[in-house]
């Protein structure tokens, strides 16, 4: 009786270590899991930049691979046209899809501007639209919503052109801020 | 390139040893004192705590600091699994055992051990200072020496032993 009681007071032992022993390794096991999670993230250049261009609009605007400052001009009551204003490279050995989405305008009041316009073309074939992004103004601004996905084969450069548009009695120095998103499929 | 294996994963080997360790003892409990279980547990559950710390602040760590102390972790698991061969051996004097243990599970151990090390140093260009390599290679011929003596004339062991009790 006294040993069936010892042999039980082992297995219950074991039992409980058993037990503790697959919670701390399947618990530690996951937390190795989320680290090789986290430390696969690698910084990188990235393979479809920005890259200056005929008509870079210089003071003021700046360029790095990843974001783009363009300084544009308005005139009240004519059109301006930046033909090549910023270009998009794809540097990788594969074709990429990309898009720009637009942001919120900031800054001075929309009445200020008649039409801010973004047009994509691929250097390649010039004069084939490939895609357009135009923000109106007026009493409020107003945008066509995210461009489609463009696809920019390996090594090609393609182009934004800005057209902008003032009323003839827009504020001078009036400032519009425009955030424009370039998603890119990887 | 990032290497395949992350340094905490020696970490994570050590937990495991340790467990081992523990489920062994218990399983041996009349061998060995009755808290060394739990001891193993505790030492196991202090590694689980040191992945927890090494995730939260691994990129003030960076990657060199974080091997030298998983490393070291998994040192301490592996000493401990010799020592309790040593304890049954010379303590206990469980001569069958001692070799059982040797067999199943201390060389075992650091096979595996010495496999992933030399894999992470071989992939990340870790640099182990070279007194390490030279007092591993020396122990290892002694081991390799005396080991040859023994296989080959096995009544040595007995003469010394004869020797010891006559002085």
């Amino acid at each position: 009786m006294q040993l069936k009681r010892i042999v039980l007071k082992k297995e219950m032992k074991l039992l409980g270590l058993l037990l503790t022993s697959l919670l701390i390794a399947s618990a530690s096991a996951a937390v190795y899991y989320s680290l090789s999670l986290e430390s696969r993230t690698i910084v990188s250049s990235p393979v479809v930049k920005f890259v200056t261009a005929s008509d870079f609009p210089g003071p003021g605007g700046d360029l790095t691979d990843s974001w783009v400052r363009l300084n544009l001009k308005s005139y009240p009551n004519a059109t301006l046209t930046y033909d090549r204003a910023v270009n998009i490279s794809n540097t990788d050995s594969v074709s990429h899809n990309f898009r720009l989405t637009p942001g919120t305008p900031s800054g001075d009041g929309s009445s200020n501007w008649e039409y801010i316009k973004f047009l994509v073309y691929d250097n390649a074939i010039p004069g084939v639209l490939q895609g357009s992004l135009n923000y109106t103004g007026g009493g409020s601004w107003t945008n066509t919503g995210q461009t489609g996905w463009m696809t920019i084969g390996n090594g090609a450069e393609w182009t934004i052109k800005v057209i902008t548009r003032s009323p003839s009695g827009a504020t001078l120095n009036a400032v519009c801020n425009i955030v424009i998103s370039v998603d890119v499929e990887q | 390139m990032s290497s395949v294996i992350l340094p905490e994963f020696f970490a994570l080997l050590g937990i495991d040893l340790f467990l081992l360790l523990s489920l062994l003892t218990c399983l041996l409990d009349e061998r060995f004192p009755k808290a060394l279980p739990y001891v193993f547990q505790a030492a196991a559950l202090m590694g689980f705590g040191h992945l927890l710390i090494s995730r939260e602040f691994m990129v003030l760590f960076g990657e060199y600091m974080r091997f030298w102390y998983s490393f070291f972790y998994l040192i301490v698991a592996v000493i401990s699994i010799v020592a309790v061969n040593i304890y049954i051996a010379t303590a206990k004097r469980m001569w069958l055992l001692a070799k059982a243990w040797a067999g199943t599970v201390t060389f075992p151990t650091i096979v595996v051990t010495v496999f992933f090390v030399s894999n992470y140093g071989f992939t990340t260009s870790v640099e182990f200072p070279l007194l390490l390599l030279q007092v591993s290679l020396v122990v290892s011929t002694i081991v390799l020496g005396v080991s040859t003596l023994i296989f080959l004339s096995p009544d040595i062991l007995n003469k010394f032993r004869r020797s010891k009790e006559v002085n």
